[in-house]
């Protein structure tokens, strides 16, 4: 009867170890992917801050904030600022999409020159630069 | 020790035993695929973010045909090469190399093409267009796109300042 109770009791150390470890990889595996999101959200925005920083006529009329999305064909005769700021903003949704998943969303918010990148998806957000 | 009590902690060691071995299994299934998918994602990453830091060290940079005329070693490559930073990035081989002075060596696997984008001012207009030429004008943005042997794309930009 001895040797069962000392065998239960050190099975239930070894569950309590087991379940504590499992904890332990379970999180570090999330936080791992959180990580991971985070550096694609900062590779979208960084991308889109060289889009805005060469089209300063665009950011300073609220293109980026007002345009919606489209495309247009620069190659020939060039595009005007608006033009380039919706083509910016398509490319921006699609690698926002591709790069953080279908229920990602990114927004751009300018106000006196000054642009913020707002990134969101389930469980997390991103957002770059600063007034 | 009964003979019981033996036969009953066995059972009991044996059953914890493969669940554990189970979970590892599973657990390291699952690492492997996480760490294959950052690789997969990482490295085209990283190689543009070499390539862009390249553009912004070297004013003088340019891109070229490798069938035509480079400034620099392409070694057997195609298509278009990027030439900067005395590093001349191309296609070979199912894969972006890249050259200094006569020597090549893979960057990235299955990459089958690569274009070089630019925004040039012009007359108050701004042309964004592919580039296999040296730049002329004023730039604005330097964007590379690479295309993968899945039929994706990756590309990242650099704003040029004045």
């Amino acid at each position: 009867m001895a040797t069962l109770i000392e065998s239960l009791t050190a099975l239930g150390i070894f569950a309590i170890g087991s379940s504590v470890s499992a904890t332990w990889v379970g999180q570090s595996s999330q936080r791992s992917a959180q990580a991971a999101r985070q550096l694609r959200a900062l590779v979208v925005a960084t991308d889109m801050e060289a889009r805005l920083r060469a089209n300063p006529e665009g950011v300073c009329a609220g293109d980026y904030q007002y345009a919606i999305p489209a495309s247009f064909d620069c190659t020939v005769k060039g595009c005007l600022a608006n033009q380039i700021a919706a083509v910016d903003l398509a490319v921006f949704h699609d690698e926002v999409a591709r790069a953080l998943g279908r229920g990602a969303t990114g927004a751009v918010r300018c106000d006196g020159g000054r642009c913020v990148i707002h990134l969101r998806w389930p469980g997390g957000r991103f957002d770059w630069g600063g007034r | 020790m009964s003979l019981v009590e033996l036969m009953v902690g066995l059972a009991i060691a044996s059953i914890v035993a493969a669940v554990v071995m189970a979970g590892a299994a599973a657990t390291a299934t699952q690492v492997r695929r996480e760490l294959a998918a950052a690789r997969l994602a990482e490295g085209p990453r990283d190689v543009l973010a070499a390539m862009l830091a390249d553009v912004r060290r070297d004013p003088a940079w340019s891109a070229c045909l490798t069938t035509v005329r480079c400034p620099a070693y392409v070694g057997r490559s195609y298509g278009v090469a990027l030439v900067a930073n005395t590093h001349a990035w191309a296609i070979h081989d199912g894969g972006l190399r890249v050259c200094s002075k006569e020597h090549c060596e893979l960057a990235l696997g299955g990459v089958t093409a690569l274009q070089v984008w630019v925004d040039a001012e012009e007359g108050g207009f701004v042309r964004r267009d592919e580039i296999s030429h040296a730049p002329e004008g004023r730039l604005r943005r330097v964007e590379i796109r690479i295309w993968l042997t899945d039929g994706s794309r990756r590309s990242r930009s650099t704003w040029l300042g004045p």
